[in-house]
């Protein structure tokens, strides 16, 4: 395997992208049935990647989703064998492939998360004097506050999609409490001519969470095909 | 008061950013061979998701304002 992929795009507005790969690498470009797959060759695969050639992906996969417009980023590291495999890739799938990128043509992603800023845990309730009792109260408190916090986090993440407002938020994926310290972990799908106007609107202060705003990037959120 | 508000824009200059990002680049994406024979060095535990967003915060706060001792998980 010597091909390390990094998106498909439409082939149209493929021509003439000059890109290096990773490592300075020769960056290919595979044209099949109106795509175009990206990808580093190398002449022999590396034993490892690292985090440099992570973020190096990242970097390539913006630049061409930026100058084309859509894109398609491949989940990193996707190796495939050759040139032909890609071909036979992209002929096996095309319709789900070109289905995908009408959907993020001129959209980009932006990621928004909040951060409980304190913990959930209520102290045990004074006088319960047997252990017992005292575990009790204690679960009871701990369902009650978990509830407490899916509900908040819900209405956080409701308030985030009333903010882009329905003109601009094309598609959105949601995580209510995915751990105990993260309320809520948001991908939005927006107009890539808005998104800087939706992440400014975005920005604000809430009492019990610190929110974080990223992107615009590809979207890696929003390629998943079946 | 410390500011409760971080907004993120360049993934190099952050560690929660990059993790962020990783997150997004190890676990989504399109899948087209479902193959990956190939281990990313040092991201390793970034792959474990939304739960490492925590460290980095941890340590955002750490570089940029001093904590309360509240914030710190348990």
């Amino acid at each position: 395997m010597n091909l390390l992929l990094h998106a498909i795009t439409p082939l149209d507005a493929a021509a003439d992208t000059p890109l290096a790969g990773l490592r300075e690498q020769p960056l290919v470009r595979v044209d099949e049935q109106g795509l175009a797959a990206w990808a580093t060759e190398f002449r022999e695969a590396p034993d490892q990647l690292t985090r440099t050639d992570l973020l190096s992906h990242h970097d390539l996969v913006t630049r061409l989703d930026e100058r084309l417009d859509a894109s398609l980023p491949a989940r990193f590291p996707t190796w495939v064998a050759d040139v032909e495999s890609v071909r036979r890739i992209i002929r096996s799938r095309r319709t789900d492939l070109a289905t995908s990128l009408d959907r993020v043509r001129g959209r980009t992603e932006l990621s928004v998360t909040a951060v409980w800023l304190t913990d959930d845990d209520a102290p045990p309730a004074p006088g319960v004097a047997t252990p017992g009792k005292r575990y009790l109260l204690e679960r009871r408190q701990a369902f009650a506050g978990s509830d407490r916090r899916r509900q908040r986090a819900g209405e956080l993440a409701d308030e985030v999609e009333r903010l882009v407002g329905p003109e601009d938020l094309i598609e959105a994926r949601r995580q209510v409490c995915p751990s105990k310290t993260v309320a809520m972990s948001m991908a939005l799908l927006v107009p890539r001519v808005r998104a800087a106007e939706v992440k400014a609107r975005l920005a604000r202060v809430e009492p019990d969470v610190r929110i974080l705003l990223n992107g615009p990037w590809p979207p890696y959120s929003f390629v998943a095909i079946g | 008061m410390p500011d409760k508000f971080a907004s993120l824009s360049a993934p190099s200059s952050d560690e929660l950013s990059l993790l962020e990002l990783a997150d997004r680049l190890l676990n989504r994406g399109v899948v087209l061979t479902g193959e990956a024979t190939i281990s990313v060095a040092g991201v390793d535990l970034i792959y474990l998701g939304l739960n490492v967003v925590l460290t980095a915060v941890e340590n955002l706060r750490g570089t940029r304002e001093p904590a309360p001792a509240r914030d710190h998980p348990a």
